[in-house]
């Protein structure tokens, strides 16, 4: 089983599992497919599929004999951009993103259960052309943070399970944006200080792309449930996801992108009519010094999450469920790149902490069959001002329906559907000015966001 | 069995009634640009240094404010975005055209910057010393090199006004152009009016349809106002461009000279000059160099006996003869007549500016047929060439920019139906 899963880990950590943000922020909460058909609901009443490690760990408290689960959620999300003057719409690229998830648990006795899980709990993934307006703010980027978490669990009575788990969490970023050329100081004889749009140098001219890419960061939290079932028809979850900082070093390489520009007679470079703009750039040599590839580094915390909820069964065989999710968003307040030769570049978020609500239902209709469904709510993170092509999000409204089948006494099955409609929210395509916050004045256009998530889950009980 | 299965259904009406509870679903929208006809959400201006404001050799924040395509902006209650020159301009406008002062004064840069920030877009996408060819290529190997050329990549960072338009995809377009493929010639000065500098009216005509080709690629256009050429002949008052005198004002005003400075005779015109257009600088130049002989005579630095006059001759090279003044107001004619054609099979509206220079032409002060160069002239300094230019007697004044601006509201009115007019 470990040979699985770390052969799962390396499928990830070779691109096969970027994340795309499904939840708020860059959160992804899609990490069980039995507990996504119920709208993932899954504090109160985890789902027997190993998927309690991150949604309570201490759900596996009194599991017998072990459980391995393997799945995937695949992300594919849509939406776009409308500029306000133009009435022009940028479509998002983004590709159809799988999320893996897998669990393993064992009970070593009829109280204590050990378990590991794997699981993407933020991540984001934003593809725009090359071409979008926005691609100053970063047109393809990709976050994810993968949890390896293993887990103890203990059933303290028929009443109450506690369990912890410790977060070995493993990140990597990659931005690409491209670089205004009119923010650029303009070469002599312009006055020190001038910049080439002052001489005329149109706003959002291109002339390099900085691909910022970190890997393998590393950063430790924990995990921790409490599982309160009073009577069996009714059951009380609470969970604690703590928050992980984690250090990115990287690399930023910056190459010449087109202009698209000719420079007509009587330029401020003093070129030949009919120079290309990006032959007078590639001969300031800002691509050996300024621009030259460099270290970089940045940090970025995992916001901790808290989760409390309930199950009702009025029948043995239907369970209702409803959680409270809250996210601690407003760590994310400034993003700080640091860089070797171009030095600090601070970003505002000003991200706001959100608030999720889940109801969720689960129905054993006929025998080896479980029906699900759900809906969820949730607020957005990003205030009005810094809703950007990075992560172009708001509140949401989230419907679910799923499906469990026993398969054999050993082999179960889950599938599950998910519709996000994010509800359209205007935003910017620009960064504010140097040395100035960003306000909502700069926001120039509606995003529109939509996803849809097919979630499948095999599990195999021994 | 009932019981059993009522909580259940009870179940998922609950979760099919929740999201009626939350109600998340208020979006947002997209702030659509307004203007007080749907026609004019989007203006672009295209045109010369006429169009971008340039009064008195020289374009500023102030002067680009004043321009007319802003004052119709302004009737169309529309977005419209000017790329502002820094003051005191670039170059700073004359103060004074007969001492050459700017303003700022020597201390001042000859260009001031483009103002900061940079504009996120650009509706004036005017180009001073643009001829049509020029709205749409800049490469062409008919174009002659000019000073103005900085102007390309100062206002529009390089892109041609095409170019540019095709980024704000407009609703509706101004188009002026035409009097720098005329004036061009009247401007140069190794041979005033060199018929050779003149735009043939059908390759005029030719570039001002493929400049429209250009346009339409764009596919947002719903409406268009083409501006005529300036008539440049106002019956017997002279030039709407008065950096042109008429040489008559001249021979009239070496009598006045004389008399003023007799007994010396330091002016001489010569008598070829009565049918041709002399050209500011050098009929002033005459003339200071007149009045620098009347002061070193005046000074006891120069006998009077040894006074040579400084002589306006009016050569061919100087001048605009009657031919060449002729063949420039008649290819001027020709560009206007192509422009209306296409303006009205396109149902765009097409303004005559003829019959505001007309009426100002009867207006007392308005063009003045010969500069005032005497300092005791009290508009000397303000209005040398008259109320209706700006100091340097080519480009409007303010006044008449709010005059076109208003003809050209009517223009569009009359075609459009709408309400720009006051």
């Amino acid at each position: 089983m470990p040979r699985s899963l770390l052969g799962l880990a390396a499928l990830a950590l070779l691109g096969l599992a970027p994340a795309s943000a499904a939840a708020q922020g860059f959160q992804v909460n899609e990490h069980g497919t039995c507990v996504m058909g119920r709208a993932g609901v899954g504090t109160p009443k985890p789902c027997g599929d190993g998927s309690a490690i991150f949604y309570n760990p201490a759900g596996i408290g009194g599991m017998t004999g072990g459980t391995v689960s393997l799945g995937v959620t695949g992300i594919y999300a849509y939406g776009g951009f409308t500029d306000d003057y133009t009435g022009e719409t940028t479509d998002l690229e983004n590709p159809l993103v799988p999320v893996p998830h897998a669990y393993f648990t064992y009970g070593i006795t009829p109280k204590l259960t050990a378990g590991f899980g794997f699981f993407v709990p933020y991540g984001l993934g934003t593809k725009w052309p090359d071409t979008f307006e926005g691609r100053f703010n970063g047109y393809d980027n990709d976050l994810r943070s993968m949890y390896f978490q293993p887990t103890l669990a203990f059933k303290v009575n028929d009443v109450i399970s506690v369990g912890a788990g410790f977060d070995f969490v493993l990140g990597s970023v990659e931005l690409n944006q491209m670089l205004d050329l009119s923010e650029q100081p303009a070469p002599a004889p312009a006055p020190v200080g001038t910049t080439l749009g002052e001489v005329g140098i149109p706003f959002h001219t291109q002339f390099a792309n900085a691909q910022i890419k970190a890997t393998n960061a590393t950063g430790f939290g924990g995990n921790f449930g409490v599982l309160v079932t009073p009577t069996p028809a009714i059951s009380i979850g609470a969970r604690y996801l703590s928050r992980v900082k984690l250090d990115y070093a990287g690399n930023a390489v910056f190459t010449q992108a087109p202009t698209g520009i000719v420079l007509p007679p009587a330029n401020p470079f003093g070129a030949p009519g009919g120079t290309p703009l990006d032959t007078v750039i590639a001969q300031l040599g800002v691509f050996e010094t300024l621009l030259a590839d460099q270290g970089g580094d940045a940090s970025i915390t995992m916001p901790d999450q808290i989760s409390l909820g309930v199950a009702v069964s009025p029948v043995e065989s239907f369970t209702i469920m409803a959680e409270w999710q809250w996210v601690h968003w407003s760590l994310f307040d400034t993003l700080t790149l640091a860089f070797e030769n171009l030095g600090e570049k601070v970003i505002e978020e000003n991200y706001d902490n959100t608030n999720g609500f889940r109801f969720g239902l689960e129905w054993d209709a006929v025998r080896n069959m479980t029906f699900r469904g759900g809906y969820l709510y949730h607020q957005g993170a990003a205030p009005p001002e810094t809703v950007t092509p990075l992560l172009p999000e708001g509140t949401r409204n989230e419907f679910t329906g799923g499906l469990g089948i026993r398969l054999t006494d050993r082999l179960a099955a889950d599938l599950a559907y998910q519709y996000i409609r994010q509800n359209k929210r205007r935003g910017r395509v620009r960064e504010p000015l140097p040395g100035t916050s960003p306000t909502v004045e700069l926001n120039s256009g509606l995003y529109t966001f939509n996803a849809h998530l097919f979630g499948a889950t095999l599990r195999f009980d021994f | 069995m009932i019981r059993r299965t009522s909580p259940i259904r009870l179940g998922w009406a609950l979760v099919a009634v929740l999201p009626l509870v939350f109600a998340g679903c208020d979006d947002e929208t997209v702030n659509e640009p307004t203007a007080v006809d749907p026609l004019f959400v989007r203006y672009a201006s295209m045109g010369n240094s006429l169009t971008a404001g340039l009064q008195s050799g020289g374009l500023n924040d102030s002067l680009q404010n004043q321009a007319y395509p802003v004052l119709l902006a302004e009737a169309m209650e529309t977005d419209f975005t000017v790329p502002l020159l820094r003051s005191p301009g670039c170059p700073p406008p004359y103060v004074n055209i007969f001492t050459q002062e700017r303003l700022g004064g020597a201390a001042a840069p000859p260009c001031a910057l483009r103002q900061e920030p940079v504009p996120t877009r650009i509706n004036q996408l005017a180009i001073p010393g643009a001829e049509v060819l020029e709205l749409f290529d800049y490469f062409d190997t008919d174009l002659i090199p000019s000073a103005t050329d900085a102007f390309k990549t100062f206002l529009l960072g390089g892109r041609t006004p095409v170019q540019a338009a095709a980024e704000i995809r407009p609703t509706f377009v101004s188009i002026q152009v035409g009097s720098n493929d005329v004036l061009a010639a009247g401007l140069d000065e190794n041979n005033a009016g060199d018929p050779a500098l003149v735009t043939p009216p059908a390759v005029f005509a030719e570039r001002f349809d493929a400049m429209l080709d250009s346009l339409d690629a764009i596919g947002s256009i719903d409406g268009a106002v083409v501006i005529g050429v300036q008539p440049l002949v106002l019956g017997t008052v002279g030039a709407s461009v008065p950096y042109f005198s008429p040489g008559a004002a001249w021979l009239q005003f070496e009598q006045v000279f004389d008399g003023m400075t007799a007994p010396l005779n330091a002016l001489d015109v010569a008598l070829g000059c009565a049918t041709v257009f002399v050209p500011f600088p050098v009929g002033g130049g005459t003339l200071a160099a007149a009045r620098a002989k009347v002061d070193s005579v005046q000074g006891g630095l120069l006998p009077p006996q040894d006074l040579v006059p400084a002589v306006l001759s009016c050569e061919d090279a100087q001048v605009i003869t009657a031919a060449e003044i002729q063949n420039i107001a008649a290819a001027a004619a020709q560009y206007n007549v192509h422009m209306q054609q296409v303006a009205d099979a396109r149902g765009w509206a097409y303004y005559d500016p003829a019959p505001v220079f007309t009426q100002l032409a009867g207006t007392a002060g308005a063009f003045r047929p010969f500069p005032a160069f005497d300092p005791a002239d009290p508009q000397h300094e303000t209005q040398p060439f008259g109320f209706a230019l700006s100091l340097d007697g080519i480009h409007w004044s303010t006044l008449l920019h709010e005059q076109i601006a208003a003809g050209i509201a009517n223009a569009i009115d009359d075609q459009y139906g709408t309400s720009l007019s006051p």
